[in-house]
């Protein structure tokens, strides 16, 4: 009888324990990035009338490192992107030439996709950036989940009001965001999808973002190969591996 | 002939098949033609067909070899009118080995190919040497780099994107993510000709700065760059003295650049910068010089005003489409280039673009007119 009622009480805890929003984000959030990751993507701008592709290989380390090797289309090949911290530096093979971007690029469209490159760079962490609420659960794709709301802390250098994110309560897959802007209204809406195995572990490799605005337009990423939680230094993120890495 | 051009294009595509792991082929086919508005004579039409080839070779972890080209057929009214000189205002680029080649140089048709990279690189733990044709960029600003004491290359000659090279052997060090230490030489036929310099390149406080001193043709320079930035928008400067060592050889100059740059996140992208030259004039007799818009530049020849501003405003209209004006101002006699621009993605690898290029001016006779201007649209095939 003790037995059972420790057991019931380790349970409860938990429980209450696995519903603290913010430990949800987290499991999610490095469940998708690991400490350490690199891999290859491919990035779909999808309109009704044509698509254009690109392809990259990346690093990154936490949220404050990355590095981004464009490998597709022929014109931009080669060129990249380094981020360390709150400097972002950009590379340019052909006229032998790193340079240094201003901090207001990163809220800029990357490429002109739907995605800033912010986004693509992990400037902003949500773990770190944000406050977390459990607003309520729901199912979605088949998947029994949490919806937890994100608000930017104060100090946070961050371009949204809020986002909502549905989490699976089983496995910690982000199914569903969506991004409001500081007025409340919807700006853009976040899938993940093709859950499969990749680098060890199960996870969405499908992304879509399509803007509320336009919602015949999307933005699609591909996750390919990818390893996690791999030996990555900050020393690695430097200007020499920029102009190096192939 | 032009079967020669047609396999220096259709080659690299055989090799590139292939998928040899170590040797990458790259290049582009572009069409320009060039619309040269004159207000007294009749307008020219010009076309350019160039094509550009790049040979990268990695045959093991540290080492690199890159040898790239560019052909150039050009056919129309300049090379009709300025026939025999028109092949001596094309073939400038070369430095101390001439490595161009014209293997058709006649009235109203000029094919031109050029090497302008080609040099082996050596890359291991914090050290890296080039030998070879290669560029040496030490420029921090969009418009006027007077920290480019190697190499610098001039704003109007925009359909040279990938700009000049030297010949020259350079030491570099890595000291830390964002800093180095840099020896470079440029080999020369005299004494007074080269042109060598050491650099150090630190970070610290989110800027980006450099030093450096040494020789350049018979000058002694010494210089400082930064890149960094003011709250979101980015903050860089260069300044370059020089002091002759001889009479002769120029005068004492001080050139500096500074500019500010903004990107806001509806993609609208701005550019602002001012170039201050001690040697200058306030009312110089043409910025049409020929050798300022062909880069073939001596960094002291960035502009021949004593100040010079620079304005650029740049729009990504649609993913495809993005849009432009950059303009030129010359406060101390209003003279004024302006250059809007439009590029198009047609396909995947095919771009259109459409560049103008106006001048406007004081005449002799104090009116303020065009003083020559030209339209060029391009078609570009990268592959």
């Amino acid at each position: 009888m003790r037995l059972l009622l420790a057991g019931l009480l380790i349970t409860m805890i938990h429980g209450l324990h696995a519903q603290d929003p913010t430990e949800i984000i987290k499991k999610a959030d490095e469940k998708m990035q690991g400490k350490s990751n690199q891999g290859t993507m491919t990035m779909q701008i999808v309109r009704p009338k044509w698509t254009r592709e690109i392809t990259m290989k990346t690093w990154s380390l936490g949220t404050e490192f990355s590095l981004v090797l464009i490998t597709a289309p022929a014109r931009d090949k080669g060129t990249g992107t380094l981020k360390r911290e709150r400097e972002l530096w950009s590379w340019q093979p052909s006229i032998d030439r790193v340079i240094k971007m201003p901090p207001s690029m990163m809220m800029q469209s990357w490429m002109g996709s739907d995605f800033t490159n912010d986004d693509l760079v992990n400037q902003s962490s949500v773990v770190v950036d944000y406050t977390h609420e459990l607003s309520g659960d729901t199912i979605i794709a088949g998947y029994d989940t949490w919806k937890i709301t994100l608000y930017p802390k104060e100090e946070a250098a961050v371009v949204w009001g809020k986002l909502e994110s549905y989490i699976s309560k089983e496995d910690y897959y982000q199914l569903l965001t969506k991004f409001y802007d500081e007025d409340g209204y919807l700006v853009n809406t976040m899938t993940m999808s093709d859950i499969r195995e990749v680098g060890g572990r199960v996870i969405p490799t499908r992304l879509e973002m399509v803007p509320a605005e336009n919602p015949d337009q999307k933005t699609v990423i591909i996750y390919g190969d990818f390893e996690f939680d791999i030996d990555l230094e900050e020393k690695f993120f430097s200007v020499q591996n920029l102009k190096t890495i192939r | 002939m032009k079967r020669a051009v047609w396999l220096l294009i259709i080659l690299p595509l055989c090799v590139r098949g292939q998928d040899a792991p170590k040797l990458q082929v790259s290049g582009y086919v572009k069409d320009m033609v060039t619309w040269t508005i004159n207000s007294d004579d009749p307008d020219f039409i010009d076309n350019l067909v160039h094509n550009r080839l790049n040979f990268h070779w990695y045959p093991s972890e540290s080492l690199t070899g890159k040898l790239e080209l560019r052909n150039r057929l050009l056919f129309g009214d300049l090379a009709t009118e300025f026939y025999p000189l028109y092949a001596d205002f094309i073939d400038v680029n070369n430095d101390y080995f001439d490595l161009s080649w014209t293997p058709i140089d006649e009235r109203g048709v000029l094919l031109h190919t050029m090497i302008d990279r080609f040099f082996l690189r050596y890359n291991k733990n914090n050290w890296e040497v080039t030998a070879g044709r290669q560029r040496i960029n030490w420029g921090k600003n969009l418009a006027w780099n007077p920290n480019d004491i190697f190499n610098a290359y001039s704003f109007f000659d925009f359909d040279y994107e990938e700009r000049p090279g030297s010949d020259a052997i350079r030491i570099k060090r890595f000291t830390g993510y964002a800093s180095e230490f840099e020896f470079a030489f440029n080999i020369a036929g005299s004494l007074r000709e080269i042109t060598t310099a050491l650099r150090y390149q630190m970070n610290t406080g989110l800027y980006d700065i450099q030093f450096f001193g040494g020789v350049m043709k018979n000058n002694l320079t010494v210089g400082t760059g930064w890149a960094g930035n003011l709250g979101n928008a980015g903050f860089k400067g260069e300044l370059t003295y020089f002091e002759p060592l001889e009479e002769g050889y120029g005068v004492s100059q001080l050139l500096a650049s500074v500019s500010v740059d903004y990107s806001f996140p509806n993609s609208i992208y701005l550019n602002g910068g001012f170039l201050y030259n001690s040697d200058g004039e306030k009312s110089p007799p043409s910025i049409l010089d020929p050798g300022a818009i062909n880069s073939n530049l001596d960094v002291r020849e960035l502009s021949p005003y004593v100040m010079s501003t620079f304005i650029q405003a740049s729009y990504q209209i649609t993913p495809l489409m993005s849009g432009g004006l950059a303009t030129i101002f010359y406060p101390s006699d209003q003279a004024l280039f302006l250059n809007p621009f439009v590029t198009y993605s047609l396909k995947e690898n095919l771009d259109f673009d459409l560049t103008g290029q106006l001048f406007f001016a004081e005449n002799e006779e104090g009116e303020y007119t065009s003083a020559g201007s030209a339209i060029f649209t391009r078609i570009k095939w990268s592959f």
